[in-house]
């Protein structure tokens, strides 16, 4: 059998594979380097490997086994990273020209924790640029293509760790999520994405887009594979302010796939959205369905400001992003234009050259909200919108332990098919970018399939409680299978 | 419904320090304006008195001990500079020479 001819499993398979010495972690990132090989020229899901110093990291990976002193259940597993996250002595390019060049001078709080774990580090994973967009059609470097259908898009902004964990490459992936960018691509591929609380997980190294919105999160074949991830990277850190004291304790080993007493949220305004596909509206009660026979309790409640989310958040996204972006300006790293006779005429075609259109984009309306005149119609109004998009879920929160709903209002869409209005293209984040905007835990999880493609199921948690959230996603996963459905292996 | 004007999408990149191909400004001006269109319906919400939400973490545990710690030596802060002499970034002049 070819090396690389096998999906790999998932962490908790591997794990018992690595225990039981029926294989070594040199040769699962052999596996996967060699999976990465042959798919990846189809996918598109890497900018990045890191093969030699990945088999020098399982190598002591192997070493520490034989030693008995592993380090954590991520011990020689091998994880790829949004290439929106620093890493020491590799380019961080966040799929921008801008950054052409950029080699990380320091290490991301979440990559050090994982690589602390024993965890291998595979991979730079693709991305719209600069995490701006929901396709990975926007990178500078070519879009990610969707396995289960090359013609249809990856999800994005970070297709490209959804589709290194859906094509079987790696058995995680990180990402982040600032309006979706984990839970879209997840249902866009049929893999699992969680995007946790604000603050749960350190934002030190991850290059900024909306700072009051961003937040790293993994993706897994299976809801336990996120778990796992998580009780990795999160926790304080005195580097980001933001990073909330808690300790992430989710007792994944009690879950027993018994949801009894849960009572679940099913709010009326995402399932009379224009927009929504009646086959993805069907998988989403089927899911909860399935829970209710676990003994979960469903009940409707309301989330009133829905159809505000996506202003709101495009304002606030685009203010954060033009402020955040002025740091690319050709003086202390990536691209600088030859054209730089004069500062100014430096920072100008520097940016220029150095950005893509939709980034140009939104810095352009970015700009427009925060500026004299407009400050108070768009920019502070967003945020005054933002409160009562909070105050939506406290109230709703009071009647039922978690939200359900889809992730996305449809499956994948065909590439090339949204590119040309970005209003369409931010209306795929309707279910999404709520969640950020409030700053609440959600998960995303195969619940399905219309038209050959995956359709996701969306959790949305109280603050800091991903713990019902992953629970009650086990459970539906101890129920069924589609998460352990796979794309069909073509060769290109 | 068109608001934004070629003259406005110059003056906004300006501030924004993009300099734009001539013809970037049309079709920017045409997204801009269905941006603006879409977010305008945020103006049929009553937010009187409502508290603007700029972050979600209470900034009270935002603080952290105000001392040093371990920064980047002169060369690794540098080693991405597209242009640097001794321990400084290399910009173009900015101060005209006197006499």
């Amino acid at each position: 059998m070819a090396a690389g001819s096998i999906p790999l499993g998932t962490c908790a398979e591997l794990r018992r594979a690595l225990d039981t010495g029926s294989v070594s972690a040199v040769q699962i990132v052999e596996t996967a380097l060699a999976r990465a090989r042959t798919l990846d020229p189809m996918f598109h899901a890497f900018l990045g490997m890191r093969e030699e110093r990945a088999l020098e990291q399982a190598a002591a990976a192997d070493a520490r086994r034989l030693r008995k002193e592993v380090l954590s259940p991520l011990d020689g597993i091998p994880i790829a990273i949004k290439d929106n996250l620093a890493h020491a002595g590799e380019p961080t390019t966040c799929a921008s020209r801008i950054l052409s060049g950029y080699v990380s001078p320091y290490t991301a709080t979440a990559v050090a924790r994982l690589e602390a774990a024993g965890a291998v580090i595979l991979g730079r994973t693709n991305l719209d640029e600069f995490a701006m967009g929901s396709s990975t059609e926007n990178s500078a470097f070519g879009p990610t293509r969707n396995p289960w259908d090359r013609t249809r898009i990856a999800g994005g902004s970070s297709g490209g760790s959804a589709v290194a964990v859906a094509a079987g490459i790696v058995p995680v992936a990180l990402g982040s999520d600032t309006g979706g960018s984990i839970r879209q691509p997840a249902a866009c591929t049929g893999v699992v994405g969680l995007k946790p609380t604000y603050g749960r997980v350190s934002r030190y190294g991850l290059v900024a887009f909306a700072s009051s919105l961003d937040q790293i999160g993994p993706f897994g074949r299976s809801v336990a594979d996120c778990a796992t991830v998580l009780e990795v990277i999160a926790g304080h850190d005195p580097k980001d302010a933001t990073s909330l004291p808690e300790s992430t304790t989710l007792s994944c080993d009690k879950w027993n796939g018994d949801v009894t007493g849960i009572v679940i949220g099913l709010p009326k305004e995402f399932f009379c959205t224009s927009g929504l596909d009646p086959a993805v509206r069907d998988r989403v009660h089927e899911a909860v369905a399935h829970l209710e026979k676990r003994g979960a309790s469903v009940r409707e409640v309301s989330l009133p400001h829905t159809k505000y989310a996506i202003a709101t958040y495009y304002l606030i996204a685009t203010a954060e992003a033009s402020s955040n972006l002025a740091r690319f300006d050709g003086v202390r790293y990536g691209h600088r234009s030859a054209e730089a006779h004069d500062l100014d005429t430096m920072y100008q075609a520097t940016r220029s050259e150095g950005f893509g259109a939709e980034v140009k984009r939104r810095i352009m309306l970015g700009t427009y909200v925060l500026s004299a005149g407009y400050y108070d119609a768009y920019y502070r109004k967003a945020q005054q919108v933002r409160t009562l998009l909070r105050r939506d879920f406290d109230q709703a929160f009071t009647q039922c332990d978690l939200i359900a709903g889809p992730t996305m209002p449809e499956v994948a869409f065909a590439m090339g098919t949204r590119t040309a209005d970005p209003v369409t293209m931010y209306l795929s984040d309707v279910y999404t970018v709520s969640a950020n905007l409030a700053g609440i835990p959600g998960l995303s999880l195969p619940c399905g399939f219309h038209d050959g493609m995956p359709v996701g199921l969306q959790l949305l948690g109280k603050p800091l409680d991903e713990s019902t959230l992953l629970r009650v996603g086990d459970a539906y996963q101890r129920e069924t299978d589609w998460h352990l459905r796979r794309p069909p292996e073509r060769t290109a | 419904m068109a608001r934004i004007t070629p003259e406005e999408i110059k003056q906004i990149a300006a501030l924004a320090r993009l300099s734009l191909a001539p013809e970037e400004v049309v079709p920017l001006c045409r997204d801009l304006d269905s941006m603006l269109d879409y977010v305008g319906l945020l103006a049929e919400i009553d937010t009187r008195d409502i508290e603007p939400t700029a972050q979600i973490v209470p900034a009270a545990s935002m603080l952290r001990v105000d001392k040093a710690g371990a920064s980047f030596n002169t060369a690794l802060a540098l080693a991405n500079a597209p242009a640097s002499e001794g321990a400084a970034f290399l910009v173009p002049k900015v101060i005209e020479e006197e006499g």
